[in-house]
């Protein structure tokens, strides 16, 4: 079980989950952006990812600390990493197939992805994913993407590296 | 029928007089830095629309999103509106209004969970549509505040949307 107050999703629910995550990787500006940005988080921090198939880390989390839902001060959170072997996410919101919901679904699934992703016992904050998916983006020739990340507060309270993760991943990451 | 009334609303909430600048926009500051757990998910982006999508694609937009707010009663709604490099006198401002009418008066989302931020300038206009959990900061608008980049035209008007009748 992933924390103590969250009640775990359903099958069905997790089900959904694996859906939206799905259904945004089977785009390919998407899905390359996605494990280019795994392969450049390993780079940049010396900290490897497990996998660059984000479905990869959704599995294992499946399989470890799991997926659950509890009242947050966020949507999503995530605990520990995958090379820990108990990841988690908690959730903050309810899933829907409905395309738009499923893929704004999916994208905060896939920022907990990327907090936990690491194959090591230290996971990657929003400063890390940020300045990497900078990085990714700019290689792949995304523009305006202003300037790069250069600082960042250690701890996981970083909220503009994470607006700026967020904002790169659903200029990826959207319903076309 | 139904999309006709539709319309039809959407034209009497563009003309509202809530639409007059100077009322319910919200300026930001500075970055916000909240505690939102050890590796929380800050607002995120449900979507967005620009000059690129027409009338009908930003509804579909507004309309998801209010499906999703309807879904998640406890989240609240940005809608950050950015100026162009040349824009009309209060235009961000009537887009975001225009968006927070629609989704107020159309779709009953309350509009204490409806924020309209001015998002400042880029090289084209959007709005776009961010979500936060309860007790989280407002997202920070990544536009270019103080004057616009490029030119603001004289009180431009906003394009009326023509009433489409359809027989039912």
């Amino acid at each position: 079980m992933s924390t103590q107050n969250a009640v775990p999703l359903t099958p069905a629910e997790v089900e959904q989950l694996r859906t939206d995550l799905a259904n945004l990787l089977r785009d390919h500006v998407c899905g390359n952006l996605v494990s280019a940005v795994f392969n450049q988080l390993s780079s940049n921090t010396g900290k490897k990812a497990f996998s660059a198939d984000a479905m990869e880390i959704f599995n294992a989390v499946e399989k470890q600390g799991g997926f659950g839902r509890r009242t947050l001060v966020a949507t999503a959170e995530g605990g520990s990493t995958v090379g820990n072997g108990n990841a988690f996410i908690n959730i903050n919101f309810f899933v829907s197939p409905e395309p738009m919901i499923s893929a704004s679904n999916g994208r905060v699934i896939l920022h907990e992805l990327f907090h936990i992703g690491s194959g090591t016992n230290s996971d990657y904050s929003h400063f890390e994913m940020a300045q990497a998916a900078f990085d990714v983006a700019q290689a792949q020739g995304f523009t305006s993407l202003g300037v790069r990340p250069s600082g960042g507060d250690p701890g996981g309270h970083d909220r503009a590296n994470s607006e700026i993760f967020n904002s790169i991943l659903f200029r990826a990451c959207h319903v076309r | 029928m139904t999309t006709a009334i539709i319309t039809s609303f959407v034209c009497l909430v563009l003309m509202s007089p809530t639409l007059l600048p100077g009322k319910g926009l919200v300026k930001t500051g500075d970055v916000h830095v909240v505690n939102e757990g050890s590796q929380g998910n800050g607002p995120g982006i449900f979507e967005e629309y620009d000059e690129t999508k027409n009338l009908q694609q930003r509804l579909d937009r507004l309309d998801g999103f209010a499906q999703f707010l309807k879904l998640n009663p406890s989240f609240q709604a940005y809608l950050i509106s950015y100026g162009g490099r040349r824009v009309c006198r209060a235009e961000a401002f009537r887009r975001a209004q225009f968006a927070k009418n629609y989704l107020s008066k159309v779709k009953s989302i309350e509009r204490n969970r409806i924020t309209a931020l001015d998002g400042g300038y880029l090289d084209e206009w959007g709005v776009q549509l961010w979500f936060g959990a309860q007790g989280e900061a407002p997202p920070t608008p990544r536009g270019i505040t103080g004057r616009p980049m490029g030119q603001i035209s004289k009180n431009c008007k906003p394009k009326r949307t023509k009433r489409k009748m359809h027989g039912s």
